[in-house]
């Protein structure tokens, strides 16, 4: 693709907690292919936030690595307050790259999600989040402290209604979503990518 | 930091994975395979609960458990309370061309997690052509038809985890056969091609103000 073709798409940032563990499970790669999808972006700018170390790679092709200072590990447990840091982070890149949408597609939507939607609600610009589990009960089986549920319950609803769109992985998670007051307008359904070629099946198959 | 994994484990890689873990793998062994994070969600006491019922009656039945977590001391604990910590093996995260030749050398996948919503592991496990004995709930049952590729269970009960366990480590044609089946849904719903042009389009639709179809007309 020639320099001008390539100029006139779209970039787009995202947040991992830990790019670096998605990095050893797919290789850079990989991680390239399934963050940029059929390289429809000009960059991908990847907000990784959970990192105790530094990075060796802080580009890969058109994927951008970005982390955020002074996350410690204190500060993690609490949604809000770690995802103000990431969210202050997201709206540097905005300015600085004119970046267009802001997605949370892997991890918990709270450490991901919530930071996702404030920043994109600050810079007005769309944002999209995944739904990958039933976060109702996945946050009634951790006790990290008292009213850990119940508070991550408002954010995770905060989150769903301040969303551009939302994104389920399964049928089943719709109705979930729904139970939240989201229209079915804004809700689509799209499994997550598995890249199986670097799975490769055993001869017999 | 490049991907080296995309080949398929060869006999060595296999026997490096055997001496890494000090495994002795011989034919007469069943092994059942655990791909988890260590967390309640995950259900993985009951699933030892049902590892010691089954090994009770299938001398040869082994169960490998990988991954890592909050409740991975509990699990270690709990398998030597139950007498069959001989019999699993604990091998906490690990990178991906190992969790290739954990897939390989394995004869089943269980999986009886309590809610999950689309589990990677199970995918890969059907598309290495593993059985999956899975939990009955929204999520496994996209993936694993019951009698087809697998089989499904209440993860609540723990005889029924069990009695699948049973059922697969004795009767290898059936193994066979859903070994045979598991690969198809994979290769035809969730092969990365087909949906990262969904998700670039979704993505572009998303930025560009659109109305979104990807439901309607793309992917059912």
């Amino acid at each position: 693709m020639d320099f001008k073709a390539a100029m006139t798409k779209k970039n787009y940032a995202i947040s991992l907690s830990k790019a670096s563990h998605f990095a050893e499970r797919w290789g850079w790669d990989g991680m390239e292919r399934i963050l940029n999808p059929k390289n429809a972006f000009r960059c991908v700018h990847i907000v990784s936030f959970n990192e105790a170390h530094h990075f060796s790679i802080r580009r890969y092709g058109t994927l951008l690595l970005h982390t955020v200072p002074r996350m410690s590990k204190k500060i993690l447990r609490f949604p809000l307050l770690s995802s103000l840091r990431v969210a202050q982070v997201f709206k540097k890149l905005v300015k600085q790259y004119g970046v267009s949408l802001l997605i949370d597609s892997y991890g918990n939507i709270l450490d991901n999600g919530l930071p996702t939607v404030l920043a994109a609600r600050w810079c007005g610009i769309p944002s999209l989040v995944t739904v990958q589990n039933d976060y109702h009960q996945l946050f009634s089986t951790k006790r990290i402290y008292l009213g850990y549920a119940k508070l991550n319950n408002i954010l995770e609803h905060f989150i769903y209604r301040n969303a551009t769109h939302i994104r389920s992985v399964s049928p089943a998670l719709v109705s979930y979503i729904k139970e939240h007051g989201i229209k079915e307008s804004n809700i689509s359904y799209l499994p997550r990518a598995f890249d199986l070629s670097t799975f490769t099946q055993p001869d017999s198959f | 930091m490049i991907c080296q994994h995309s080949r398929n484990p060869t006999a060595s890689d296999k026997d490096d994975f055997c001496k890494k873990f000090q495994i002795d793998r011989n034919d007469q062994m069943t092994i059942a395979l655990s791909v988890a994070k260590m967390s309640p969600q995950k259900n993985l006491k009951r699933l030892l609960r049902a590892f010691a019922k089954a090994s009770l009656h299938i001398p040869q039945l082994y169960l490998w458990m990988v991954g890592s977590g909050e409740q991975e001391k509990e699990l270690h604990l709990l398998s030597i309370q139950l007498g069959v910590e001989k019999r699993i093996q604990f091998f906490s995260s690990i990178p991906q061309n190992e969790l290739r030749c954990a897939y390989n050398l394995s004869d089943f996948l269980v999986f009886p997690s309590i809610f999950e919503g689309l589990p990677r592991a199970v995918v890969e496990a059907l598309y290495y052509g593993l059985p999956v004995i899975g939990a009955n709930i929204p999520g496994v049952l996209e993936l694993v038809q019951n009698g087809f590729n697998g089989l499904l269970v209440d993860p609540k009960q723990i005889d029924d985890i069990a009695f699948s366990m049973v059922r697969l480590a004795i009767d290898k044609q059936l193994r066979m056969q859903l070994s045979r089946n598991a690969p198809c849904i994979v290769r035809k719903r969730f092969m990365g091609d087909a949906i990262w042009g969904l998700e670039a389009k979704l993505y572009q639709s998303v930025i560009e103000g659109h109305k979104i179809d990807v439901n309607k007309d793309s992917y059912k």
